[in-house]
């Protein structure tokens, strides 16, 4: 075993140690993630913890943070499989716990990010982006919710864009997403920015984008279809559209909840879009249909082109 | 509540979502422990524990929780 893959490890066993020091009913999926964990994936999980502690962050506070989204979405888990519905459908209704709480959704984000490396469905709808990500796409990026800004990131590593756009409500998710610009140096080459608003009423006088990416966002909006008819608008016949989402997966602030993934593909071809590609990744040791005829969760990604 | 009563109907309680009556429960015992404890057994745990006792959690009370002896020990403090 090199140098480098001793050191890749030890991070990660170092944040899962004090991860389960706090969440002990957690060792048997951490463990089993560890366990299956690719090369790779470890070495971008290394990378990404690294870069948090050098922003100033602790790997205790990654450890809380990573364990905050797991016991909040257990709540809602819990409230969803008695209920069959997500506790709220209102976006007023968790705003200010959850978007405009700054200390709040700065961990839900690091904690977010980090389930892209440890939980298998967001593992696997990572490995999607990346092989569908169209290499050295010119032009300009737009990102609808970049949230932890990893996506982001790695989007100005892919491309070769002009200029790179963000967009999100919460003022926390900008400055992360801001803090990866800086760090990994992305906007010394070209533009790149996050502005703090409702990508509904953002407007900009270039009005076609060569490649839109939206993570996890239609599952958090009253109105998902109109943020798809508004990335219709927002495309070209060549604009790479790459969104994901979820179904019967509660979590604190989902508010739509997709029960089918149908009904996703429903909604993308009521709203000016063509699915050119998906990628189901269904509940752990379930297929599909098992999860949609028993309200499993279910995460989703598709590559869309404007219809 | 009776730490006996308690684990008594907890075993029920582990028997009926796990659907295996050999499940013999410990202080010690945890997820590592018992086959197929996965997040939504763990759903189910927690939800059936609540519906037997009666009793509700809260996110912190959930999160800290090590192996049954501890779940035990919430239930007692919550149940009348």
């Amino acid at each position: 075993m090199n140098n480098t893959t001793t050191t890749n490890t030890k991070l990660v066993e170092d944040f899962s140690s004090l991860v389960l020091a706090e969440n002990p009913l957690h060792t048997s999926f951490m463990n089993q993630s560890l366990q299956s964990m690719r090369e790779d994936t470890c070495a971008e999980l290394t990378a990404y913890l690294s870069y948090c502690q050098s922003v100033g962050l602790t790997l205790d506070y990654l450890a809380e943070s990573y364990n905050t989204i797991v016991n909040d979405t257990l709540m809602e888990q819990m409230y969803f499989e008695e209920n069959k519905r997500y506790r709220w459908s209102r976006f007023d209704e968790l705003a200010n716990a959850v978007y405009f709480d700054d200390a709040y959704m700065r961990k839900y984000m690091y904690g977010l990010a980090i389930t892209a490396f440890l939980w298998p469905n967001h593992v696997a709808l990572h490995d999607f982006f990346t092989r569908t990500f169209p290499r050295g796409r010119r032009g300009t990026y737009l990102e609808i919710g970049p949230g932890h800004g990893y996506y982001f990131m790695q989007s100005a590593q892919l491309g070769d864009f002009e200029r790179l756009l963000g967009v999100d409500i919460s003022a926390a998710s900008v400055a992360l997403t801001r803090d990866v610009i800086r760090h990994f140096g992305i906007d010394k080459k070209r533009r790149a920015e996050v502005v703090e608003t409702n990508f509904l009423t953002f407007h900009e006088a270039n009005e076609e984008y060569s490649c839109i990416v939206m993570g996890e966002v239609l599952e958090h909006v009253e109105d998902p279809g109109l943020f798809l008819s508004t990335i219709a608008r927002l495309s070209g016949p060549s604009t790479h559209i790459f969104i994901t989402t979820c179904m019967n997966a509660a979590a604190v602030d989902h508010i739509s909840l997709f029960r089918r993934g149908r009904d996703v593909e429903d909604l993308i071809t009521a709203n000016g879009l063509q699915v050119v590609e998906s990628c189901y990744a269904p509940y752990v040791g379930k297929t599909l249909a098992e999860c949609e005829e028993k309200s499993l969760p279910v995460n989703v990604a598709y590559v869309l082109r404007k219809a | 509540m009776e730490t006996e009563t308690v684990y008594s109907k907890l075993t029920d309680v582990f028997h009926d979502v796990f659907d295996d009556d050999e499940i013999v429960l410990s202080p010690h015992l945890s997820a590592n422990d018992v086959e197929g404890w996965d997040s939504l057994k763990h759903v189910r745990l927690l939800l059936t524990v609540e519906r037997t006792f009666r009793i509700k959690f809260s996110t912190s009370e959930i999160g800290r929780l090590k192996n049954v002896g501890e779940l035990a020990a919430l239930i007692q403090s919550k149940a009348s």
